[in-house]
């Protein structure tokens, strides 16, 4: 609703600049919390290692991230945060977030990552096309969408916990 | 020490009751706890599960989801709160049933009684991210303990049971031990009783001993008196006097047979007797009295004679039936005063069982009887009662010595029969002599006539006259030589038997039964090996010994009764030498 206020009222929006960084700057606190955070409902095969977060494109989340995994730990393992113009399956990223960029789209960022083991995270906010996990604002919260298909097809095993909180599931086959 | 022993089981009953009830609270506690236990346990694995289902809607602050996630935890009716705490113990989410509140901070562990606690912690990526509180209620009290109502019944009902028993336990031993306490008692009264009446038979046998040996006494001194101043007179005026003398000598020797009498007739009673029975027609023998008796009794009695046809014989001593008729008889004239009928009468008589069931020592069967009835005074009871005992006597002193019943009554017994008196007063009195019925073969003795003269011993017949005694044996010696027999004479058996050896001429032996070594009837034994025919005359003064069995001389030996005259023992010598 309060993208379709903001959408609607784009005028009011623009006039109102400071209201909207106030809310935008809320949700990426939140959704930078939530990339802290799924690290423990996911299994990536092979495992070990550090959590490596990287924040592929433009600087959408700014130092929240930085915030949300200072000091904290996922079963062990350290959380570490990458900031990348672009992402291949060789940049060493566990969970991508991925908000484009001119040099590489979200859809090419996840056309690059398919299939490797790395949990892709977009953001409606940025982009339509989406990743193993969607986020969207829905009533005022940041809710998220979760395509365990794409998950499944990539290795990753994502938790019935965290399942049970997405908006919606593409389930992965035989399931 | 009773009430020691009735008090034990008591208290082990009471104890033990107490124990079971124990051990019924015991159990009931211990299941109440084990109950709370396991419903704390449950709350908590509720907790555990509510903390997995809800981790990701805290971690992802979706207060919504973990609302719905904890909703059906609400349809338990027992549950009162669920909630759920962040990492810093504020309230996120929960619900407040049946009017409890939820804290807005985690509370504490205390808990009411009634309910239990459930707390899990919700964890993710290894860190705790919130807490789950939840509270249920258990059931209540009375509910739990009706679920042990089965149980507590049970040890209410064991405890009961073991205190009846311990009760009934305790009365029964009382019971017993008074039970025992009365038998020892009535033992101890039978004791003392038995005791009792030892020493009041023991009295009554001393009084009638007393009685008896007064009785002999005063009899015997009586005939002492007679025999000692006769013999006095006679030693005095033997020389100056002989008539007088020999009057005096006639007095002594009648004073002496009196003695000798009433001693035969105390053996009677006691009956010691030495009988002879013979087979015995009792009408004959009536028949042959008559004239003994008119002129005994007398002219003022009329004697009547009632003789039974076809009476039955009897066996018994003839002349000591006929001495207790005679004796009846006398008493009866007594009794009369002199004047009055007697009445004779001989009868069968069957005595029965019912009969012999109701009087002492009379054996049912068949019996021949002699009634003597006279229409005198009669007797009252209580003399009934006593009429045979010895020296018991309703005459004057000096008219009758109280032997003549006492004589009958041992007489009877001995020979095997019953003596009965019948008498009221003024009516007159009937005593009725029971003989046993004899079956044996029909040959009643004739009353031998007694020659007039002395038997006497020829030359050369030899006696052996074998005496302990000394007396005895000069008396027995003097009367045989008197006789014209020669006689040796021994003290006892071996000097006997030496004698038999050596004199083949004895002729016969003539031998006390009762002596110290060896008796009469051995030491004939023994003389008859040595001499096959010698023929044997034995004498006693008892009658239990080894010739006379109750009473009763063997028929095949030859007897010559203590004491004796000489004119007896003329008799019996010459019979047993012409035998």
């Amino acid at each position: 609703m309060s993208r379709r206020f903001a959408l609607w009222l784009l005028p009011i929006a623009l006039l109102a600049p400071a209201l909207a960084r106030a809310q935008g700057a809320s949700e990426t606190a939140v959704e930078a919390a939530f990339l802290a955070k799924f690290g423990a409902y996911v299994t990536w095969p092979g495992g070990g290692g550090p959590i490596v977060i990287c924040a592929v494109g433009r600087d959408v989340l700014g130092d929240a991230l930085d915030r949300a995994t200072a000091g904290q730990q996922i079963d062990g393992r350290g959380l570490v945060v990458r900031k990348l113009d672009s992402v291949d399956r060789n940049s060493g990223c566990t969970i991508a977030y991925i908000a484009g960029s001119p040099r590489q789209s979200v859809s090419a960022a996840l056309a690059a990552l398919r299939s490797a083991p790395v949990l892709t995270v977009t953001d409606s906010r940025w982009s339509s096309a989406r990743g193993m996990i969607h986020f969207q604002i829905a009533n005022d919260r940041v809710r998220f969408h979760i395509d365990d298909k794409a998950a499944a097809e990539s290795g990753l095993g994502i938790s019935s916990k965290l399942l049970a909180l997405a908006l919606s599931v593409r389930p992965r086959s035989g399931r | 020490m009773i009430e020691r022993s009735q008090r034990v089981p008591q208290f082990a009953a009471a104890l033990m009751a107490v124990f079971l009830l124990l051990l019924g609270v015991i159990v009931v506690t211990q299941a109440d706890r084990v109950y709370r236990s396991e419903q704390a346990q449950r709350a908590d694995i509720r907790a555990q599960v509510l903390a997995a289902s809800v981790t990701a809607a805290v971690d992802f602050s979706d207060l919504e989801a973990a609302r719905e996630a904890i909703a059906p935890f609400r349809v338990d009716p027992a549950t009162r709160v669920i909630a759920i705490y962040d990492q810093s113990g504020r309230l996120l989410t929960g619900y407040g049933l049946h009017g409890e509140k939820l804290s807005p901070r985690l509370p504490g562990t205390a808990v009411p009684s009634t309910m239990s606690r459930g707390v899990a912690p919700v964890v993710s990526g290894g860190k705790r991210i919130g807490t789950i509180y939840l509270l249920t209620d258990i059931e209540p009290l009375s509910r739990r303990l009706s679920r042990y109502a089965l149980i507590s019944v049970l040890a209410v009902m064991a405890a009961l049971i073991v205190l009846i028993l311990g009760v009934a336990q305790a009365a029964l031993r009382r019971a017993n031990a008074e039970l025992q306490d009365t038998n020892a008692e009535l033992i101890q009264q039978m004791a003392q009783r038995e005791k009792a009446e030892n020493e009041l038979r023991q009295v009554q046998k001393m009084e009638s001993i007393g009685q008896l040996t007064g009785g002999i006494a005063h009899d015997f001194n009586n005939m002492l008196a007679i025999v000692i101043g006769s013999l006095d007179i006679a030693e005095r005026r033997f020389a100056s006097n002989p008539e007088r003398a020999r009057t005096a000598i006639a007095h002594a020797l009648e004073g002496a047979n009196r003695a000798a009498s009433l001693t035969k007739r105390l053996l009677a009673f006691a009956r010691r007797s030495p009988l002879q029975p013979q087979p015995i027609d009792p009408n004959q023998m009536v028949s042959n009295m008559s004239e003994l008796l008119r002129r005994t009794l007398g002219e003022g009695i009329s004697i009547q004679t009632v003789l039974a046809g076809g009476l039955w014989r009897t066996h018994a001593d003839p002349g000591q039936l006929e001495n207790a008729i005679l004796n009846l008889c006398v008493n009866a004239r007594d009794a009369m005063e002199g004047n009055g009928r007697l009445t004779i009468e001989t009868l069968n008589a069957h005595l029965d069982d019912d009969y012999a069931a109701r009087h002492i020592g009379v054996a049912a069967g068949q019996y021949s009887a002699i009634v003597i009835s006279d229409n005198g005074p009669g007797m009252p009871a209580d003399v009934i009662e006593r009429a045979f005992e010895p020296f018991f006597t309703t005459k004057s002193v000096g008219k009758g010595t109280g032997l003549g019943l006492a004589q009958v009554y041992g007489f009877v017994r001995q020979s095997g029969g019953h003596v009965r008196i019948y008498s009221e007063v003024g009516q007159g009195t009937a005593v009725k002599i029971y003989l046993p019925r004899y079956f044996g073969p029909a040959e009643v003795a004739a009353a031998a006539e007694a020659p007039a003269e002395l038997p006497r011993g020829r030359p050369g017949e030899l006696i052996l006259v074998v005496e302990d005694e000394d007396q005895v044996r000069r008396m027995s010696v003097d009367a045989l030589q008197e006789l014209g027999y020669d006689v040796l004479e021994a003290p006892g058996g071996e000097d006997a038997l030496a004698l038999v050896q050596t004199r083949p001429d004895i002729r016969l032996l003539f031998t006390d039964v009762v002596m110290p070594d060896i008796n009469g009837r051995q030491l004939a034994d023994k003389a008859r090996t040595l001499r096959p025919e010698l023929p044997v005359l034995y004498t006693t003064g008892y009658t239990r010994n080894a010739v006379v069995h109750n009473g009763v001389v063997d028929s095949d030996v030859f007897f010559i009764p203590k004491p004796f005259t000489v004119e007896q023992l003329a008799r019996k010598m010459r019979a047993v030498l012409d035998a």
